[in-house]
C-alpha cells in the first residue's frame, strides 16, 4: 500500500501543474458548491421557521364570550399562540396605521376576533377544531403566501442542488480531461506494465489514489475557503449573516467526500480513456 | 538460470481449469497454435492458419524475413494481440478466452524480450530490470538475483545508468535481463540479438540455452542464419504469414 501511495506522490509531484490545476478545480468547485449547500440549508431554516408562523383569525358570533372562547382554542393541539383583539383594540391598531382616516374606522364595523398562531402541518387540524367550538361564526387562513413562498423557495433550493450537481460534474470532466495528459504521457510505461504482469487493479490503484490525495487537498482549501469567508462576513457584521447559520458538519463531511470522489473518479475515468486510446 | 519453480501454483492463479479431455489440452504441450489467422487490414493477413506444437522446455527459431509474421506470432502468445480465427493456447489455456486479470498472471510466467526492448527512459537500468517484481508488488527479496543475472549480462556498473546513457546493444542486455529475471518458465524473444556484436550475441544466446536446459520453453524469433545453426532447436521458418 505504502508502494502504492509512494506512486502516487511522485505522480503528482512529476505533473506539479496539472496537479495544482485539479487541485484548484475541485477547490473552486468546492468552494461554490459550499455556498450553494449554505444557501439550501438556510432556505431549510427559513421554509421551517415560516412554516410555524401560520395565522388563522377567528370571528365570534355576537354577544359571545371571547374569552372563553380564547380559553378553548388554547386546549387544541398544534396552537402556538392564541391572541384576542377587541372591537376596540382592533380600530385603534386600523387608526394608527391610516392616520387622518379615522372617520373610516369604527367598533361596529370591526368585529372583536382571535389571532391564532399554528404550523402548516397541523393547520387543517386546528381549524376543525376552531370550527366546533361554540360561538365561532368564520374563521379566516391567510395561507396563500405561504404557499407562494412555499414554491418559490423549493424552486430556489431545486435550481441550487442543481448548480451543485453540475458544479461537481463538471469538475469531474474537467479533471478527467486534465488527468488524461499524465496517463497518455505513461501510456507507454502502462502497456509495459501490462506486459510484464500487471493487473488492471495494479495499474488503476496509483491513479485512483493520487486522485483521492487531490480531491483531499482541493476539498480541504474549498471548505477553508467558505469557512473564512463566512467568518469574514460575520466579522463585518453583514445584517443577514446573523440570522445565517452555519452548514452542519455532516454536510461539510459529505461535500468534503464529494470532493474526494470527483478526484477518484476524474483519474480513474482518464485512466480508463486514455490507456486504452 | 532456476526456472520458477511455482509454476503450478502460478497455473491456479490464472484460475482456469485444466481440461485434460479437452481438444486443446495435449499431454507435454507448452504451446499450441490451433488454426491461427491474424488480419491487421480488412484484407492483409499477418497469419494465416498457422498449426504449431511446442513441447514443454523445447527450444524453438521462429525464423522468417521482415514482415514473415514473427513478432506478431509472439505478440499473440503473450495475448497482446488477439486471433482472427483459431485459438492460441500456453499450457492448455486459450490465451484470447482469459479475463485481462487472467492474462496478466499468465504474462508473469513469461520472460518477454521486445523488438523495441521497451525500457523507460526515465528509470535508472537497475529500476528497468526490477521492473516486474514492482508491478507485482513481491516482498521476497529479488536483489541478489537481479545482481547475479545483471553481472551474467556485463550491465551490472550501468545499473544507475539511464537507458539513453547506454548503447543499443547494453540497452538490449538489460532488456533481456528484465526478461530473465523473473525465472520463468516460458522465454519470448523478438529479436533478442538484433543489435548486439557477434561475440555478445553469442553470450545472450548462451544464457537462453541454460534457460532452456533448466526447463524454460523457449521461443526465440530471429532472422540470424547463423544463430540457429549454434542450438539443435526446432527451427519453424514463417513466409508471408504462414508456416514454411
Amino acid at each position: 500500500m505504502m508502494r502504492i501511495i509512494n506512486e502516487a506522490l511522485e505522480d503528482i509531484l512529476k505533473h506539479r501543474m496539472t496537479s495544482m490545476l485539479m487541485v484548484s478545480i475541485i477547490a473552486v468547485s468546492v468552494f461554490v458548491s459550499s455556498l450553494f449547500l449554505s444557501l439550501v440549508f438556510n432556505l431549510d431554516a427559513f421554509q421551517s421557521r415560516w412554516s410555524k408562523n401560520v395565522r388563522l383569525y377567528v370571528f365570534t358570533v355576537e354577544n359571545a364570550d371571547i374569552n372563553l372562547i380564547q380559553e378553548e382554542t388554547k386546549k387544541i393541539t398544534g396552537v402556538i399562540s392564541s391572541q384576542k383583539y377587541f372591537s376596540e383594540e382592533a380600530v385603534d391598531i386600523l387608526k394608527k396605521k391610516f392616520p387622518g382616516q379615522d372617520v373610516a374606522f369604527s367598533s361596529t364595523l370591526v368585529p372583536s376576533f382571535i389571532e391564532i398562531r399554528t404550523g402548516v402541518n397541523e393547520l387543517d387540524q386546528v381549524r376543525t377544531a376552531l370550527e366546533k367550538i361554540e360561538g365561532v361564526e368564520d374563521i379566516v387562513v391567510n395561507s396563500a403566501w405561504f404557499d407562494a413562498l412555499s414554491k418559490l423557495l423549493s424552486v430556489i433550493k431545486y435550481v441550487a442542488s442543481a448548480v451543485i450537481f453540475l458544479l461537481l460534474a463538471m469538475a469531474l470532466v474537467m479533471i478527467a480531461y486534465s488527468s488524461r495528459i499524465g496517463v497518455l504521457e505513461r501510456k507507454p510505461e502502462i502497456s509495459l506494465m501490462r506486459l510484464c504482469g500487471a493487473t488492471e487493479w495494479r495499474l488503476r490503484t496509483p491513479y485512483m489514489c493520487s486522485g483521492i490525495i487531490l480531491g483531499f487537498i482541493g476539498g480541504g482549501l474549498g471548505i477553508a475557503a467558505y469557512l473564512l469567508l463566512k467568518s469574514f462576513l460575520q466579522g463585518t457584521a453583514v445584517t443577514f449573516m446573523s440570522s445565517w447559520q452555519e452548514l452542519p458538519l455532516l454536510q461539510i463531511a459529505a461535500l468534503y467526500l464529494c470532493s474526494i470522489f470527483v478526484g477518484a473518479v476524474g483519474n480513474l475515468a482518464a485512466f480508463f480513456r486514455g490507456s486504452h486510446e | 538460470m532456476v526456472v520458477n519453480k511455482d509454476h503450478d501454483l502460478n497455473i491456479k492463479k490464472i484460475n482456469q481449469p485444466l481440461d485434460l479431455c479437452s481438444k486443446s489440452y495435449i499431454p507435454n504441450t507448452m504451446i499450441h497454435f490451433d488454426s491461427v489467422s491474424k488480419v491487421y487490414d480488412t484484407d492483409v493477413f499477418a497469419l494465416k492458419g498457422i498449426d504449431l506444437r511446442v513441447r514443454k522446455g523445447e527450444f524453438v527459431f521462429i525464423t522468417g524475413t521482415s514482415g514473415a509474421g514473427k513478432s506478431t506470432l509472439l505478440k499473440l502468445l503473450y495475448g497482446e494481440l488477439m486471433p482472427a480465427s483459431g485459438h492460441v493456447y500456453v499450457d492448455g489455456v486459450p490465451v484470447d478466452g482469459l479475463t485481462r486479470t487472467r492474462r496478466a498472471y499468465l504474462r508473469r510466467q513469461m520472460g518477454i524480450v521486445f523488438q523495441d526492448f521497451k525500457l523507460l527512459w526515465d528509470r535508472t537500468v537497475l529500476e528497468n530490470i526490477c521492473l516486474p517484481f514492482f508491478v507485482w508488488g513481491t516482498r521476497k527479496d529479488y536483489m541478489r538475483s537481479v545482481e547475479r543475472f545483471m553481472k551474467e549480462l556485463d550491465i551490472w556498473k550501468y545499473r544507475d545508468l539511464y537507458p539513453h546513457q547506454l548503447s543499443g546493444g547494453e540497452q538490449q542486455k538489460a532488456a533481456i535481463c528484465r526478461a530473465l529475471v523473473v525465472e520463468p518458465w516460458m522465454l519470448v524473444a523478438d529479436e533478442p540479438t538484433g543489435n548486439l556484436d557477434p561475440q555478445s550475441a553469442t553470450e545472450v544466446f548462451n544464457i537462453f540455452n541454460r534457460a532452456s536446459k533448466a526447463g524454460a520453453t523457449v521461443i526465440f524469433a530471429t532472422h540470424n542464419e547463423k544463430l540457429t545453426s549454434l542450438h539443435s532447436g526446432r527451427i519453424v521458418k514463417l513466409e508471408k504469414g504462414r508456416l514454411a
